[in-house]
């Protein structure tokens, strides 16, 4: 596995100024993902997971919740790091030009714009409940390709030139053949008996065509004004005169061609996360789907712009088991199709057990371990994730009455002093009250936020 | 993953008899450069609408709703044709200044009124005034609460509040007392009470989009939304809007009646168009006294009750047919509903 680290999350405080107080929501979370790799964040509802997550992707509601402290360094693709505006952003000083040799850039410090850049393209979020994440006014094929409208305006718009070029060029003569279903579900050839896929529309063997008119040129409307405005979209995406353009009704038009070559990636990417019938499920609500299907379609949308860095909040919590297993498999597929790293949010220590590569275990808005999956399960530090790897139910124990972890969660208004869990801890001791225990390094890759570890090496 | 690939499931016994996959023929490859293209881009659409209708026929007081609505249009498209008009503003009634005739009297279907003014001109001609009256003061009307109400809801804070206490000055004085006050100080024509009328109505629309919209923010296809980089005015234009439009425009539809009902009111008492204008509140008015007293005309009295009854129901016709159909599109603009 590649060790480049993606993103670093260093020392981060988030708090929600509610009336009734002031929720110190995150206290200090370090963490760090490496290229292609899945990065579990274990913990018990209200811990902070989503609120670490969030703050990932700018999404932190701005009143109430403030970040009062901390670095989210994200190793940004140089494409979006050479757009104008994020380069203003490093500024001429010494350090920030180091900063942008090494492409890092400080997600927390980024204005709206910028961060917009990297949201959905670079960092990409898949949400709890599908059902609601889904707007249920627009199809499910509307809702991919905005995202693939929105940041991939430059590649659309050169297909698109060569379309137009293409559908240029003279007729050519072409064999008639037909499509006949082969062994295991595969189409082939009439003519040559050669494999050929669903959506070709002409033998790649043979060169006999299955449609009437192969080629597609019949009268081309427009090719001049089409031919100017993709040829300026191709150079400037983000062009003011087109932005203004889409505005208007009947001139918007323009963007037919373009949505049309985003409906067929969307369609690309829903065969991608392997719906049956994409092309019916391109045109149907989200409320005709069922919830894995909905899921599946969260997951092409978030994964259209192949991002750097995939947000799964809890993904399969919604589903019922059977799919579960499904959609984790397929993140897992086609994360070592596209070299993605995932952070995986989960409450289930299941999950973690099954697709993580390295856990952090947080608790109360701290991390409290971050290690390895196979030594976080063989043998957890923290009292707290002993008590939750006891809290799971086994099947080859008889025990009359499941374990528990004492005690419920801290008010995060106030928050016990010193370290957060020593309200619950069995070995708690007078240090615990006072004084909150830095993540330290026990063994190589295996950290713990605990008095217990702290004290072998402070004595 | 079985349900990932519907072909595994077809059985393929013998090699022999291999059956044709069934491939759809398709024409053209679909493109929007040429004109099949183009028909095909439509295509979809054209079948919403279709199954938009099929819903809409099952349900019989739509139908009413709709029939009637249709009906009207009608007969206010072909109004020159049914009442072909003098020389004068075709608005203006013919009147051979007498008293009211008979309905059935010289040629007169429906009798006439006020200075011997046709009433069946009055009516045919006074569809067109109703339905220009009604769209043009909710259509404006919607397109002001609607920009008000959602910038308002989506924003919220200060501009919040900036905007909903101006919507509230509006809504704190009764809605046909300001549109008289408004009136009055206008010249009296039909322009100055559609104004009038327009003025009054759009805080109702702006609160209730207001509201819907500061529900709707709060869902997690908003976030995200947010999460895949959309601009913020977009989000509010395109995902936030048409998720909290539908019960705008089912009140919007139902509002064309009660617009009718107000203008006719504000005619009544005399703050709309002048007496002999084609319009069916006005003409109510006109006809009140006729309705109360007896009129003697050639020594025989009597009351015309049809100088008042007639444009009455015209104005309970219309108003009728349309909240009818607002109520029938209220089950047919949720997608939730739909199939």
């Amino acid at each position: 596995m590649d060790d480049e680290v993606i993103l670093e999350i260093e020392d981060l405080f988030i708090n929600f100024y509610t009336k009734a107080g002031v929720v110190k929501a995150i206290d200090g979370v370090t963490l760090s993902i490496r290229k292609g790799e899945t990065f579990g964040l274990v913990g018990e509802s209200g811990c902070g997971k989503s609120v670490t997550a969030n703050s990932i992707m700018g999404l932190v509601q701005s009143p109430p919740g403030k970040i009062e402290k901390g670095i989210i360094r994200f190793t940004t693709p140089r494409e979006i790091l050479s757009k104008a505006n994020i380069k203003k952003h490093f500024g001429r000083t010494d350090l920030n030009a180091e900063m942008y040799r090494s492409s890092k850039i400080d997600i927390l410090k980024l204005n709206k714009k910028d961060i917009r850049l990297i949201r959905g393209r670079a960092i990409s979020m898949i949400f709890q409940e599908p059902m609601s994440a889904l707007n249920p006014v627009f199809t499910a094929g509307d809702q991919i390709s905005e995202i693939i409208l929105l940041h991939e305006k430059k590649e659309l718009a050169e297909t698109i030139l060569k379309k137009l070029e293409d559908g240029r060029k003279p007729k050519k003569k072409y064999k008639k053949a037909k499509k006949k279903l082969g062994q295991k579900g595969e189409s082939r050839c009439s003519n040559c008996n050669g494999i050929v896929l669903d959506d070709q529309d002409i033998c790649p063997q043979c060169d006999s065509s299955f449609i009437r008119n192969p080629g597609g040129n019949g009268p081309q409307l427009g090719y001049g004004f089409y031919k100017r405005i993709y040829t300026k979209m191709a150079s400037n995406p983000d062009d003011k005169i087109l932005a203004t353009m889409a505005m208007i009704p009947l001139i918007r038009r323009y963007r037919r061609p373009m949505i049309k070559e985003a409906n067929e990636k969307a369609l690309r990417m829903l065969r991608l996360v392997r719906i049956p019938d994409p092309k019916n499920v391109m045109k149907s609500f989200p409320h005709e789907l069922s919830g894995g299907m909905q899921q599946r379609v969260m997951i092409a949308i978030a994964l259209s712009c192949r991002p750097q860095l995939l947000i799964a909040d809890e993904p399969t919590t919604a589903l019922d088991v059977t799919i579960q297993a499904q959609i984790l498999k397929l993140i897992q597929e086609l994360q070592e199709e596209m070299g993605t790293s995932v952070l995986m949010i989960t409450h289930n220590l299941g999950i973690v057990a099954e697709v993580c590569d390295r856990v952090g275990v947080m608790y109360a808005g701290c991390l409290v371990e971050r290690a390895d999956t196979e030594s976080v399960f063989k043998e957890p530090l923290h009292p707290y994730t002993q008590g939750l790897m006891n809290s799971i139910p086994k099947v080859d124990l008889e025990l009359t009455r499941l374990e528990t972890i004492e005690g419920n969660v801290p008010n995060l208004i106030k928050p016990p002093s010193g370290c957060r869990f020593h309200t619950r801890c069995p070995y708690v001791m007078e240090h615990c009250k006072k004084e909150k225990p830095p993540l330290i390094e026990i063994t190589s890759g295996h950290s713990v936020a605990c008095h217990l570890y702290g004290g072998v090496d402070n004595g | 993953m079985t349900d990932d690939n519907p072909k595994k499931d077809i059985p393929n016994a013998d090699k022999k008899a291999i059956p044709e996959a069934k491939v759809p023929e398709r024409k053209a490859k679909s493109n929007i450069f040429n004109i099949e293209g183009l028909t095909k881009e439509i295509e979809p659409r054209i079948r919403e609408l279709k199954s938009s209708f099929l819903l809409f026929r099952e349900n019989i007081t739509a139908m009413i709703g709709l029939v009637l609505v249709l009906f009207i249009v009608i007969v206010a498209v072909c109004a020159p044709l049914i009442c072909p008009p003098g020389l004068g503003d075709p608005m203006d009634m013919p009147k051979d200044i007498k008293p009211p005739k008979k309905p059935g009297s010289d040629g007169h279907i429906l009798g006439t009124g006020h200075h011997g003014a046709d009433m069946l001109y009055g009516i045919v001609w006074g569809a067109r005034t109703s339905i220009t009256t009604s769209l043009f003061v909710v259509l404006t009307g919607l397109l002001i609460g609607l920009v008000v109400g959602a910038i308002a809801g989506y924003y919220g804070g200060k501009v919040d509040n900036l905007m909903m206490r101006i919507t509230d000055i509006f809504l704190s004085l009764p809605a046909l007392i300001l549109a008289m006050a408004i009136a009055s100080i206008l010249e009296r024509n039909l322009q100055n009470m559609m104004l009038a009328l327009i003025i009054v109505w759009w805080p109702s629309y702006a609160r209730l989009i207001r509201a819907q919209v500061m529900s709707v923010k709060e869902n997690t296809s908003v976030e995200a939304a947010r999460a895949i980089g959309v601009k913020k005015s977009s989000i509010l234009f395109k995902h936030i809007i048409p998720n909290s439009i539908s019960p705008l425009i089912v009140s919007a539809t139902m509002d064309i009646g009660s617009v009718v009902l107000v203008a006719a009111g504000l005619s009544y008492i005399g703050f709309g168009v002048n007496s002999g204008y084609a319009e069916w509140g006005r003409m109510i008015s006109d006809g009140k006294d006729y309705f109360m007293l007896p009129v003697t005309y050639y020594g025989t009295s009597y009351v015309a009750w049809w100088v008042a009854v007639f444009p009455g129901i015209a104005i309970l016709t219309f108003a009728m047919s349309f909240s009818l159909l607002g109520d029938a599109l209220r089950d047919i603009l949720d997608p939730r509903l739909r199939r």
